[in-house]
């Protein structure tokens, strides 16, 4: 076996990889391709949430191959298939990996996942302090919200997705989602 | 920064160590004693496990302390709450850890516990072939449940726990757990 040095997050960004990768305490992991129907239901939540931001101009909402940098003590970068930071935590955003975890990250299980995976990788995210996460899968048509402290909901077809105290008055609806 | 060896599942085995713990890929880690609500929780389950296994000797039932290989190449022994394994996959007791996953595992949340680490491990489970994780939340009065490729179904405090395929016919409202 061989036993090859964890990365630094500066060592991950200046490798420019090709394709999609994470980096998982120093770990880099390959991210393979969604499927078409788990892409198009992210790119419908980024243009719902294009309207919303638009009119309550109060983050910034980032597609599937944006990294962040979850821990500030631990070599760890995710890539959310969508994800908004409010503009109060990241007033400018940088040329370079969005130094802080996002706000709202959204995951979109596709065929290529295991749930094993999504939920390991939302555990994550909690435990870097993001309050509020939608697991949503396409071919079931159902989504779980998780929060910080919270039990987590899992809504169906007459469900409807809330920004709640991050993206206030967001609301959208999984039959418009999975319309 | 002291780097340990990891350790395999026979010399974790071999240790002889005081308390419980898991070792998890080849790091050992110990687990804090429950609170008392929830170590009454796990033994009610394991009650109403036990006593429906009389009438149906389908497989085995395991409290708290009982250390499972889950995966086949990963130096990894965990220890579920309460655990079930079908006697298919058990014919026999060895005298060592059990050294498959279980069919069942219960996860009981102390309030020293946090979402994110129960998360992780139920995530563990699953990629293990786990088919049933039930994660019971005394604080917040509801369980959830995980089965591969579902969305976790949340019960809350009038709902009741199902064996599914699992151990058919067995059903305990979770109103029974909680009070």
């Amino acid at each position: 076996m061989v036993a090859t040095r964890p990365l630094t997050i500066a060592e991950f960004e200046a490798e420019a990889r090709d394709g999609l990768w994470e980096l998982i305490d120093g770990a880099p992991i390959a991210v393979t391709p969604s499927a078409g129907l788990s892409s198009m239901i992210a790119s419908r939540i980024a243009g719902h949430v294009f309207v919303y931001l638009g009119r309550h101009p109060i983050g910034h909402q980032f597609s599937s191959d944006a990294g962040f940098v979850l821990f500030a003590d631990q070599p760890t970068v995710r890539s959310p298939d969508f994800a908004v930071v409010l503009r109060t935590r990241l007033p400018e955003v940088p040329a370079a990996f969005v130094p802080i975890p996002p706000d709202l990250a959204v995951e979109v299980l596709s065929p290529t996942d295991r749930l094993s995976e999504a939920l390991s990788k939302i555990a994550m995210y909690l435990e870097a302090g993001i309050p509020l996460v939608w697991l949503i899968d396409p071919v079931n048509r159902t989504a779980t919200i998780f929060q910080q402290d919270k039990v987590p909901v899992t809504i169906g077809a007459d469900g409807v997705l809330d920004g709640e105290e991050v993206l206030p008055g967001f609301t959208l609806s999984l039959a418009t989602l999975f319309a | 920064m002291v780097a340990t060896r990891p350790l395999t599942v026979n010399e974790f085995a071999e240790e002889h160590r005081e308390g419980r713990w898991e070792l998890i890929d080849g790091e050992s880690v110990e687990m804090t004693p429950s609170s008392d609500e929830s170590s009454w929780i796990a033994g009610e389950i394991f009650g109403h496990l036990w006593n429906y296994l009389q009438s149906h000797p389908i497989g085995r039932a395991f409290p708290a302390d009982a250390g499972f290989v889950i995966f086949a190449d990963r130096d990894t022994v965990r220890a579920p709450d309460v655990a079930f394994v079908r006697m298919e996959r058990l014919p026999a007791l060895s005298r060592a850890f059990v050294s498959v996953p279980p069919d069942l595992a219960v996860e009981v949340l102390s309030p020293s516990d946090r979402l994110a680490d129960a998360l992780s491990k139920v995530s563990m489970y699953l990629q293990a072939g786990v088919p049933l994780v039930w994660l019971i939340d005394p604080m917040r009065r509801t369980a959830m449940v995980f089965q591969p490729d579902m969305l976790p179904a949340i019960i809350d405090e009038h709902g009741v726990l199902d064996g599914e395929a699992i151990l058919p016919g067995f059903t305990l409202p979770l109103a029974r757990l909680l009070d």
